[in-house]
């Protein structure tokens, strides 16, 4: 269920530009895939959130230290936002939501999933951010006991699937239908310049 | 001491490793026969380390200079174009520095622009017997291919700027056109008469490598090429990853952009 719904973060989603990309100019799948595979390892939105949401979860139970958004967010902040938490194009990630309760119904003891969703109220008053897909992700492979680099590779393979899917739809498009945009002002070169 | 007792156990069960290139010889760090903390330090530039890598031999001034100029030609980072757009977009995902050119140089690999266009001009000259005849050489590539490698350029109409340049340049190097150079402008003169094509830079360059004094094979063709790519790359990622981590000027698609033409849901 839950490698189901992080399976295809959707075209606009950056891993998926990123094989898209590559497919576009005849990239072999191997390396489209390699090129979205590299991408989403992200901290942003990608494995290395996962493995980080896992992290913080399994530290605040350890600590059992009363919920401090402003201590959460120092400490695990590394300038993506708290990890598990966040926006998705400025809006709720819905899905997040929906896979929470489907999960919550199947499987009555999900310590690290709670925990997530106790924690939204929270950083939703503090940052205006929610749970998102990757964050009940991370949370349940943590519950099913699996380790944070684990749950940051299955991440990855599970998002593979929509990667692919996007991939191969592009071999049978001319470059050009891959929105491009070479239009002169929008690139602004403020760099180093050489003295005249 | 243990360690390596253990390691030298295990390399009993190996076959030896045989490399044409270098290693820790002795203990002796190498590359092409030269200690590269005494004679390789001391006296060699990145490309002429490059080129006695790729040709088994000390290259000349000239062919330093030539290939010191065809990758500066190309030194331009602009995540517009798909292979630097794809490491921007993982380096603006938090992917590690490393991944994200990894993403970046997997797109590289792509047919339309990259290593494919290079190695494929590469092997049409190479390919081209001239009991064919010229013309009818060239109508046959039109009727097999949809591109033609070496020729034209996707975003940009019109004669590829960096090849004026780059043969312009070669002329001060006292460089002359070889085989396949020639075969290449030949060619070029059919093409830009009957659709308006030009030599791209990849064309360019695949010619000047598979003649003298050059002569390269497809598999060091590779390694120019990606040491031509590699530079814009790196600093397309380094742009985004310091200056616009989150805010990339990556032509963020609108939900009208897309549309789905797959099966309806049941």
């Amino acid at each position: 269920m839950a490698m189901s719904a992080v399976m295809n973060p959707g075209p606009r989603h950056e891993q998926n530009r990123a094989a898209m990309s590559a497919a576009i100019g005849g990239c072999p799948p191997g390396a489209s895939l390699m090129a979205g595979m590299g991408c989403s390892q992200g901290e942003k939105e990608g494995g290395t959130m996962v493995e980080y949401t896992m992290e913080m979860l399994k530290s605040i139970l350890k600590e059992a230290h009363p919920l401090d958004c402003k201590k959460l967010e120092k400490r695990w902040n590394r300038g993506y936002g708290i990890p598990g938490f966040g926006l998705i194009y400025g809006n709720r990630d819905l899905q997040a939501k929906r896979l929470y309760l489907l999960l919550t119904k199947e499987r009555a003891s999900l310590p690290m999933v709670s925990l997530l969703s106790s924690l939204e109220p929270y950083i939703a008053g503090e940052r205006n951010e929610y749970m998102k897909i990757q964050g009940v992700f991370a949370a349940l492979m943590a519950d099913l006991g699996f380790r944070s680099d684990q749950g940051h590779g299955l991440y990855m393979i599970a998002s593979s699937a929509g990667m692919l899917t996007h991939l191969c739809e592009r071999y049978d498009e001319h470059w050009s239908q891959y929105p491009s945009w070479f239009r002169e002002g929008e690139y602004i070169y403020e760099g180093f310049a050489k003295d005249e | 001491m243990r360690v390596l007792q253990r390691m030298n156990n295990h390399s009993q069960h190996y076959q030896r490793i045989y490399s044409t290139r270098g290693g820790i010889l002795k203990g002796t760090p190498t590359f092409m026969g030269l200690d590269t903390n005494k004679e390789l330090a001391e006296e060699y530039i990145p490309v002429r380390a490059l080129l006695l890598g790729l040709l088994g031999r000390d290259p000349s001034a000239q062919e330093i200079a030539i290939i010191n100029k065809v990758i500066c030609l190309n030194l331009y980072p602009d995540i517009r174009i798909w292979t630097m757009r794809t490491g921007a977009l993982s380096i603006s995902n938090g992917a590690p520095f490393s991944s994200a050119y990894a993403a970046s140089l997997a797109a590289v690999n792509s047919k339309i622009y990259g290593v494919q266009p290079l190695l494929d001009c590469a092997e049409m000259l190479r390919a081209y017997d001239p009991e064919e005849g010229l013309k009818p050489f060239v109508d046959r590539l039109r009727s097999e291919r949809s591109i033609i490698p070496g020729y034209g350029r996707p975003l940009i109409p019109g004669p590829d700027e960096r090849v004026i340049r780059l043969e312009e340049l070669l002329r001060k190097e006292q460089w002359t056109p070889g085989k396949s150079y020639k075969l290449l402008k030949e060619i070029e003169f059919i093409l830009q008469q009957d659709k308006g094509l030009y030599i791209n830079y990849a064309g360019a360059v695949a010619a000047l490598l598979a003649d003298p004094p050059f002569n390269l094979d497809r598999k060091s063709m590779e390694v120019i090429t990606m040491e031509m790519v590699h530079l814009p790359l790196l600093f397309s990622i380094v742009d985004i990853g310091q200056h616009h981590p989150k805010d990339a000027p990556l032509l963020p698609l609108k939900i009208s952009d897309i549309n789905y033409t797959g099966r309806s849901k049941r």
